[in-house]
């Protein structure tokens, strides 16, 4: 008798995304985050051609500030959902999100599932902190509240601090980044900010928390994006072309100061990618486009390195390189990202790499792409991680 | 800089970690030192991460550290905060241990650099509480 349904060797392909759905993207939605998430939820199972009773499977995450699964079913007329998970967390578990549900359509647990994000992360719970006291309930934090020292700008920065010491990263190097992205993002009709900048602009922006500026920092957002995975064999009979889930990895990231004092200009991609890239069979070379979670440039900057795109702390000189653009030997953010089309918390990632594969980039789209990584908060800080590869499936 | 001591958020010290909150408050830097394998642990917590042993003893630490890394925040979302930006945050390597990172806030007529030889200075803020503040050992000694 096999020990297991579906071992982990046999994932590899065996489910795929089938729709995706977005909301506007705004300051101000003016709507509850179960409102987005209904949104959201609704133009995903429209673009995959199914209907709401098709749904069996839900999931979603957040930390605290958004409308869970067991709630949300009931106000799309769901009464009888097979699978949910509700995962404490932000940016870090975005993309575990998705592996779970891809382990719960892979084992036949559910059919259909629906993996969503929906966030008021700047008219209502400001993910960026401002307004609201520190949330303090993890072991470390208390270490780090009284001195001022909670915020995510305030965590990453005092991480790529680390990174600019070790390696010799510049701010020039940051800012490579951010004028990147944001020049996709002027391609991109959902992104928030399409207004090109420049290294002068970049370099001129305020400090928000040295050594980041404000064009280092993500546009807290409100909005929802929202998927349909279901199997790969049922994928082959619905509308969109299927984007099939090669890869999905997901565990341990550093925290901040504990469990030995982690060296941060190393983030938790780098235990992560071996895993990773394993379960896809795939490297880094035959990656045609990143979705790297962004929530600072830094992540960006670290995550190439630690991915495999170039070697450690060359980070710098690769984003200097043009290699991240459009045209470069990896793109990057193709929608702007969290930096300039908005803050989604990991989502709006996958469903940029999602319409990648099918060909739907629009404007922005990079010619031929086939296999895509998408990856949540790499585990600089918060103590997790996660990342997906897709594929397109035909 | 004035600070408003009341404004200040409050550590949820928790039962692991209310020795080393009092510790601060008489102006000692409290560590763990593991009974078994002698390994200092940090932050406060019931077992050793390296022997998994339960027993072990309070120590008190030098104080002297090496600044790791830093940031000088601009930006502030608490109003304790806000009158003081821009302030410097810095997290220090201890002298008794590489592994044991304690941040704090840190005042000196220049900013922090890496490999700095720091000193903890104690802080009162109110009856309740009291904090680091690093200042370069050399201004001290």
């Amino acid at each position: 008798m096999r020990s297991v349904v579906v071992s982990k060797d046999e994932l590899r392909d065996r489910t795929a995304v089938v729709g995706v759905g977005f909301t506007e993207f705004s300051k101000n939605s003016g709507v509850s985050t179960a409102a987005l998430a209904a949104r959201a939820v609704q133009a995903a199972v429209r673009d995959a051609g199914l209907s709401m009773t098709d749904i069996d499977g839900m999931v979603s995450y957040s930390v605290g500030d958004s409308t869970e699964p067991r709630m949300l079913a009931p106000m799309l007329g769901i009464s009888d959902l097979k699978f949910t998970n509700h995962q404490a967390g932000g940016g870090v578990v975005s993309h575990a999100a998705v592996g779970v549900a891809m382990m719960a359509v892979a084992t036949g647990v559910a059919d259909y599932v629906v993996c969503y994000r929906a966030l008021n992360s700047r008219s209502e719970f400001r993910i960026g902190g401002k307004g609201r006291a520190p949330v303090d309930r993890n072991l470390e934090m208390q270490y780090r509240v009284p001195y001022g020292w909670f915020t995510p700008p305030q965590d990453f920065a005092m991480a790529a601090r680390q990174h600019m010491l070790r390696y010799g990263t510049t701010s020039e190097h940051f800012g490579h980044i951010a004028i990147t992205q944001r020049d996709n993002a002027v391609l991109n009709e959902r992104a928030m900010m399409r207004q090109p900048i420049d290294m002068d602009t970049y370099l001129t922006s305020r400090w928000i928390a040295e050594p980041f500026r404000l064009l280092d920092c993500c546009l807290e957002a409100d909005g929802a994006c929202a998927i349909v995975i279901t199997s790969s064999e049922r994928a082959r009979d619905l509308q969109q072309t299927p984007v099939l889930i090669s890869g999905a990895a997901w565990g341990q990231g550093n925290t901040m100061i504990s469990g030995g004092g982690q060296d941060q200009s190393v983030s938790g991609a780098a235990r992560l990618a071996p895993r990773l890239y394993a379960m896809a069979g795939v490297g880094p070379g035959d990656v045609d486009v990143a979705m790297l979670y962004d929530c600072f440039t830094y992540t960006v900057l670290v995550q190439l390195e630690d991915l495999g795109f170039c070697a450690k702390g060359e980070g710098g000189p690769f984003v200097a390189s043009g290699a991240i653009r459009r045209d470069g030997t990896i793109p990057v953010n193709t929608h702007g990202g969290f930096l300039s089309e908005a803050y989604i918390h990991g989502m709006n990632h996958v469903c940029e790499a999602i319409l990648q594969l099918r060909g739907d980039g629009g404007a922005r789209q990079i010619p031929n792409a086939e296999v895509a990584i998408s990856t949540g908060q790499p585990g600089v800080t918060s103590g997790l991680c996660s990342g997906l590869i897709f594929r397109r499936g035909r | 800089m004035a600070i408003d001591e009341q404004l200040i958020p409050r550590p949820s010290a928790d039962r692991d970690s209310a020795p080393y909150w009092a510790g601060l408050q008489e102006h000692v830097l409290l560590l763990q030192r593991c009974s078994d394998c002698g390994r200092f642990r940090w932050p406060f917590r019931g077992c050793c991460n390296r022997c998994q042993s339960w027993d072990f003893e309070f120590v008190q630490a030098s104080g002297y550290g090496t600044v790791r890394s830093w940031i000088v925040v601009y930006e502030a979302h608490l109003p304790a905060f806000r009158d003081r930006t821009p302030y410097v945050v810095a997290l220090v390597e201890l002298a008794e241990q590489e592994d044991i990172l304690i941040p704090g806030n840190f005042e000196g007529d220049k900013l922090p650099q890496f490999g700095d030889r720091v000193i903890a200075n104690y802080l009162d803020v109110g009856s309740d509480l009291s904090l680091i503040c690093w200042a370069l050992a050399s201004d001290v000694e």
